[in-house]
């Protein structure tokens, strides 16, 4: 109990759920190192803790307890049709931690996991060699910070700096880093490789400060995406998702004004545009997860199982900030995500 | 909303005591005692009885997401002598089919930290007590509540446990877990929803459409601050003259949502 005589959440991670087969791993021992206070407990399997039924996720979330555990199955997956694959053809994505230690409040993973808690499978060698086997068939694109952020997640887990020295090992293979993270030590000490791609999800910072809870300001990640560029690494800055607020016309011209003033447009790859959508059956666990969040409660509209803006305002949005954005950069290294595409891609809702 | 449940007397005396508890009058084939906020169920000690009384209790009187759920036991030491005489919160179970189960601990804690189970599953110093009541508890109130709503607290030497001081602290740590775990407030007042109804019924929705039109108000409310902010008195107007049938009401109802809509 504080002073006031109330009490407060635990501590993050001040329980560690450890998976019987987990423990064996060098990943597991070094992640527990790190906690040495944390409270640990034996489990037989994650799903016995991870799926539980009518978990709360955002009370979760005040709280959130780190699970240690193997991954099995298939572990690198075919890229999902409402994803952007920036014109690769053999696009996939891999998980190697469920969850995030930021919390968004538009964040689909709260409509697509049971549970808030973060999940790390500490047998990323595993992936690696799933991998290996893509890649002994044809070049692969790899998305590797898919349902994380793993540069956040750096100083726990270490496997952005696995990524890097994996990738530079193989030729064929390009990785993306999907991040918000700002974490600029942590990118100078990793082995630089320009296969790298760190793609920064960049917002107005009124956007960051109401709905993208504990994430790096927008200077802190724009400071982060320089670095990485300067390191070695390639750079995508993604304008993805796009949330509608009250502001949303008069800020994006100063906005993306500020990005280019930070990031010279020649250290960009490319950039992405994509405004917000997510599948019916997660908006529906997330509006109950967020009661009072207005970027999950907004009214959208249902097409076929996604829900977005509607399409007349989706399209508006999105090119404003094309047109924003074709004042630095040229047409072709800008990636728009649009309605027609989920068809072209064979979206079933 | 507290409710506290024991198989155990002395246990049950003490929290009637401290929280002062009333005999609540007979509605369930259990003791109930209570006060505004908080409540208490004296269940037999056998695991059916106490899966029974607290999936009675929880059907009765559903709390919804309001409720914390707190078991009081005295525990019984699976080695003796490894368990603390103090009280000990379960972070984790064990049925008699080695299923586990496990709670939700969010709310930081005073007390020592173990695992109740109907038979040891391993030999690991994480299993403090033998505890079928516990597994059946937790199974029992799982289908009601979410795992951080449902707490076991474990006492192995209940006389220090039941000591002025360790039991005041003990209670105070509940309720206060309560107010921190279990406390909120619906978007939308009572009132709120009865305008939302009578707006319905102006423009003549279908219950389609007036859970549409319930979306949009939250999404109004959470934006804006309230229901009628920034919307000229539109709300008021429609109140005061509705509209004279559906077609005035869907002409209605697509102004409001171009209206609140950015
Ligand atoms: S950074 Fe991405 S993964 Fe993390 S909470 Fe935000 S939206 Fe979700």
């Amino acid at each position: 109990m504080n002073s006031s005589g109330s009490i407060s959440y635990c501590k993050p991670f001040s329980h560690i759920y450890i998976e019987e087969r987990a423990a064996a791993f060098p990943a597991c021992a070094r992640i527990l190192e790190r906690y040495p206070d944390a409270a640990r407990i034996p489990i037989r399997h994650y799903k016995d803790l991870f799926n539980r039924p009518r978990q709360d996720w955002a009370m979760q979330k005040q709280s959130p307890q780190l699970i240690l555990a193997v991954k099995e199955g298939r572990l690198v997956y075919p890229g999902a049709p409402v994803c952007q694959s920036f014109g690769s053809q053999y696009f996939y994505y891999t998980s190697s931690v469920m969850n995030c230690l930021y919390d968004c409040e538009y964040c689909y993973l709260q409509g697509m996991y049971p549970s808030a808690n973060l999940t790390v499978f500490v047998n990323l060698e595993d992936i690696f060699r799933e991998t290996e086997q893509l890649l002994s068939r044809h070049p692969v694109y790899l998305s590797v910070s898919y349902d994380t952020d793993l540069l956040a997640l750096e100083g726990l887990t270490g496997y952005l700096e696995q990524w890097c020295r994996f990738t530079a090992k193989h030729p064929s293979l390009t990785i993306e880093v999907r991040t918000k993270g700002a974490n600029i030590a942590a990118l100078r000490s990793l082995p630089s490789c320009d296969r790298v791609i760190f793609a920064w999800t960049l917002s107005p910072e009124t956007v960051i400060r109401r709905f993208e809870h504990r994430t790096p300001s927008l200077a802190a990640r724009l400071a982060a995406a320089r670095a990485a560029k300067e390191a070695g690494f390639s750079l995508r800055l993604c304008f993805d998702p796009l949330i509608l607020t009250a502001d949303f016309q008069t800020e994006a011209e100063p906005f993306v004004r500020r990005v280019f003033q930070e990031i010279s447009p020649d250290m960009v790859r490319d950039a992405s545009i994509g405004v917000f959508r997510i599948s019916g059956s997660y908006l529906n666990a997330m509006r109950k997860n967020r009661p009072d969040s207005a970027a999950v409660q907004y009214p959208y509209e249902n097409d076929s199982g996604v829900c977005h803006y509607g399409k007349a305002r989706s399209a508006r949005m999105t090119e404003l900030y094309r047109s924003l954005l074709a004042r630095y950069l040229p047409r072709e290294q800008i990636f728009l995500w649009e309605e027609n595409r989920k068809e072209e891609n064979g979206w079933k809702p | 909303m507290i409710y506290f449940t024991t198989s155990n007397r002395q246990i049950a005396a003490a929290l009637r005591h401290r929280l002062g508890l009333k005999a609540a009058p007979p509605s369930l084939p259990f003791p109930l005692y209570e006060r505004e906020g908080a409540l208490l169920c004296l269940s037999g000690p056998d695991p059916l009885d106490i899966a029974s009384g607290v999936s009675a209790l929880l059907a009765a009187r559903p709390g919804g997401k309001n409720l914390l759920l707190i078991s009081l036991e005295e525990g019984i030491p699976l080695e003796s002598g490894r368990c603390p005489r103090e009280w000990t919160l379960c972070t984790g179970f064990c049925g008699k089919d080695g299923r586990p189960w496990y709670p939700d601990i969010l709310a930081a804690h005073p007390f020592f930290e173990g695992g109740a189970a109907w038979e040891a599953p391993d030999q690991t110093a994480y299993w403090l007590f033998r505890d079928p009541g516990a597994w059946a508890l937790v199974r029992a109130a799982s289908h009601f509540l979410a795992p951080h709503q449902i707490l076991c607290l474990r006492c192995a030497g209940l006389e220090e446990g039941l000591a002025k001081e360790p039991f005041r602290r003990l209670t105070d740590w509940c309720l206060q877990a309560d107010r921190l775990l279990c406390q909120r407030t619906p978007v939308l007042t009572d009132r709120e929803e009865e305008t939302i109804r009578q707006l319905a019924g102006s423009m003549f929705l279908s219950h389609t459409m007036t859970l549409q039109l319930r979306q949009l108000l939250i999404y109004q409310k959470l934006s804006r601050g309230s229901l009628e902010e920034g919307l000229s008195g539109f709300l008021e107007q429609l109140k005061m003259e509705p509209c004279q049938n559906k077609r005035e009401g869907k002409t209605a109802f697509e102004q409001l949502r171009q209206h609140i809509l950015l």
